[in-house]
């Protein structure tokens, strides 16, 4: 009988307002894995750096990296957009990675799964969202910003489930596929409505490269 | 410079004006986080693509594919469900 691996790694820097809206979001992932008696490995703010993650990697094993932060087609960024993962980087061999981060699935998750990574989730283009600006302070509370972020956080929620990659993937974009159906029917409200562009290119840039029937 | 490249900067600059049109119709009260370090708001966003800088183009894009999408009847079917 196979054994779930139950410790999950999430970075999340806090250093400008997309990261902080980040930040707060994968809070809601954290209490979730901590219902499912996840060993939780919360590098924020500045413990999201390269230096960290390294050790946490080697020392801790885990096969779930949930990752946030600013994103290029050849790197992923950490606190003060330092940079934690580069093209070229082997330490992700055999994880489960999601980068919740804006183009890393065009290159670098592709070279992540060359070298090894069994799945990795995440988005080609830039990720966007939409928040309220009078709910800055207040990210959890934001209903806009909901409808990018909630959908978002499913990919991790489903893996720790114990979903394949390919189930917690569908789940995503089912999950952001009902939120557009929303947005455009006449509940909606004119900031809900004026987003729905943004939610539609994340729903189609959202990619999984890897092993699709990966599982913790 | 030929009929055909004329045109084409005249349908340019029409998407243009349909983008930066969608987006003066925006409230004042969201602000858009996509890519980088920066937030946008409505009248940055209009900026950037008067400026048809990279932030400017990417949102012409993603308007048009919208605009494709809803005279395509697309997300009224229910393929996901």
């Amino acid at each position: 009988m196979r054994v779930m691996n139950r410790v999950l790694l999430v970075t999340r820097p806090n250093h400008d307002c997309t990261t902080n809206y980040l930040y707060y979001w994968a809070d809601w992932v954290i209490q979730e894995a901590r219902k499912k008696h996840f060993k939780v490995l919360d590098l924020k703010q500045e413990k999201a750096n390269r230096r960290l993650f390294i050790s946490y990697l080697s020392k801790n094993s885990p096969k779930l990296i949930f990752l946030n932060g600013h994103g290029s087609s050849d790197t992923l960024a950490g606190h003060n957009n330092e940079s934690l993962i580069n093209v070229g980087d082997s330490f992700l061999s055999n994880k489960i990675v999601y980068a919740r981060s804006c183009c890393t699935a065009s290159r670098l998750g592709v070279k992540c799964v060359d070298s090894g990574a069994q799945v990795y989730i995440g988005y080609k283009k830039n990720f966007a969202f939409f928040y309220t600006t009078s709910k800055i302070t207040r990210p959890l509370e934001d209903d806009l910003a909901k409808l990018f972020l909630e959908p978002s956080n499913l990919v991790p929620i489903s893996l720790m489930k114990g979903n394949t990659a390919g189930m917690s993937y569908k789940k995503s974009q089912k999950a952001m596929y009902r939120n557009i159906r929303y947005m455009l029917s006449s509940n909606a409200s004119v900031e809900e409505r004026n987003a729905i562009p943004y939610l539609i290119r994340n729903l189609r840039c959202q990619t999984l490269i890897g092993d699709p029937n990966a599982r913790l | 410079m030929s009929k055909s490249t004329k045109q084409n900067e005249k349908i340019n600059e029409e998407i243009k004006k349909l983008v930066i049109a969608r987006i003066k119709a925006y409230s004042d009260k969201i602000t858009l986080s996509l890519g980088g370090l920066k937030k946008y708001s409505r009248e940055e966003l209009i900026e950037c693509i008067e400026n048809e800088d990279e932030l400017g183009k990417e949102i012409i894009e993603i308007q048009m594919e919208y605009l494709k999408d809803m005279a395509e009847g697309n997300f009224y079917n229910a393929c996901y469900e």
